[in-house]
This record gives structure tokens, C-alpha cells and sequence, in this order.
């Protein structure tokens, strides 16, 4: 009798939902940005949760008007010119970001700035979208080795204690 | 309304907002809206 070995592979967080650990929402905002302007979109994260961002976007804006910067509270990004306004550019860098306290996007209009556009200055139209992935802590807790094995190494920072 | 500049910006962004609840907006280091 001859013996198949199958591997199944799942994408890490839909193994997650599966089990009914988490689920993954997404957080949209769609406002006006003033010229000259920084405003700063901040999300907190419930006490009971873990977030992961698994992706975010934005659109709307002439490419080269605005710089923004990604932060959450375990890791800060230094601000980034956005290139591709209009046709759509990821919000942060490849990969999960894992988030147990708060989300920060920030955005600075830069139109009329002659070192970045040859645009006049002008109120911008913003749309982002933030896809969050929600964890129960109890779960991250209590399941930490399986979620390293599911996320990787890199996203769970947190130290553990080796008996 | 875009193209405006005239315009308050806390009020600009406070009255286009459009979005999840959660948020907190800060227009140049003030709070101006919680969603």
C-alpha cells in the first residue's frame, strides 16, 4: 500500500478566522486634506485585542503632494512622499504589522511645495483603507507558539520566558 | 470643499469626514473630530 504525503498550506490569518480566533475588518476614512495642512488619523486598539495590519491603501491624490508616516506602537516609520496618488500606493511597508495599542497615519499636504510638485497649493481628496486583522488577546496569549509558527518569527516580538 | 484655501482646515477636514467609527482626527496637533 502506498502511502501519499499531502501539504496544505494556509494563508495564516484565514487559519486564524477559521478557528475562530480573529477576523479581519477594514477601517476606511475618506475626508478632505487642507493645503498646507498635517492631519493625523489615530486608531486604538481595544485592551482585550491584538490588531495585525495585514494591508493599507490610499488614492485620490495628484502623485507627489503628500508625505505620510505609519506608525503604531510598536514600530515608526520615517515619512514617505507619496508617487502614486492617484492610481493607489500601500499605506506601509510589505508584511503584518502587529499593533496592541494604537495606529497612526499621518499625512502633510505638500502642494505649492516647488521641492516636490509643480502643483499650486490646494486642498487634496484623501481615501484610505486600513485592512485590520482583530486577534482576542487570551488567543494571542495562549496560543503564541502556534501564532509565531502561523505568522513567522518577525511579528511576534514579544519576549517569552524559557523554563 | 477641494480647491478651497480659505477655508478653516480644522473645519474642512471636520465637516468631509467620511469613515469607520474610531478615529481620531488631529488637524495640525488638535483634536477636531472622534468617529
Amino acid at each position: 500500500m502506498s502511502v501519499q504525503k499531502s501539504i496544505v498550506s494556509f494563508e495564516p490569518f484565514k487559519a486564524i478566522e477559521l478557528m475562530g480566533w480573529g477576523y479581519g475588518i477594514i477601517k476606511q476614512a475618506v475626508f478632505t486634506l487642507p493645503a498646507g495642512s498635517t492631519v493625523e488619523l489615530s486608531l486604538t486598539v481595544p485592551k482585550n485585542e491584538v490588531w495585525w495590519i495585514t494591508f493599507g491603501i490610499f488614492d485620490g491624490m495628484p502623485s507627489d503632494t503628500v508625505f505620510h508616516t505609519f506608525k503604531t506602537d510598536r514600530e515608526s516609520h520615517e515619512p514617505l512622499l507619496l508617487t502614486e496618488g492617484f492610481i493607489s500606493q500601500p499605506i506601509c511597508p510589505a508584511g503584518w504589522h502587529r499593533a496592541d495599542e494604537f495606529v497612526t497615519e499621518t499625512l502633510q499636504n505638500v502642494t505649492g511645495n516647488t521641492d516636490y510638485n509643480t502643483l499650486p497649493s490646494q486642498d487634496l481628496n484623501v481615501r484610505i483603507n486600513l485592512f485590520v486583522f482583530k486577534v482576542e488577546k487570551q488567543w494571542v496569549t495562549k496560543l503564541e507558539g502556534l501564532l509565531e509558527t502561523l505568522l513567522g518569527e518577525q511579528i511576534i516580538t514579544k519576549s517569552r520566558k524559557v523554563s | 470643499m477641494v480647491g478651497d484655501t480659505m477655508s478653516d482646515p480644522k473645519e474642512v477636514v471636520r465637516k468631509s469626514f467620511k469613515g469607520s467609527k474610531g478615529f481620531v482626527v488631529k488637524v495640525n496637533g488638535k483634536e477636531v473630530l472622534k468617529t
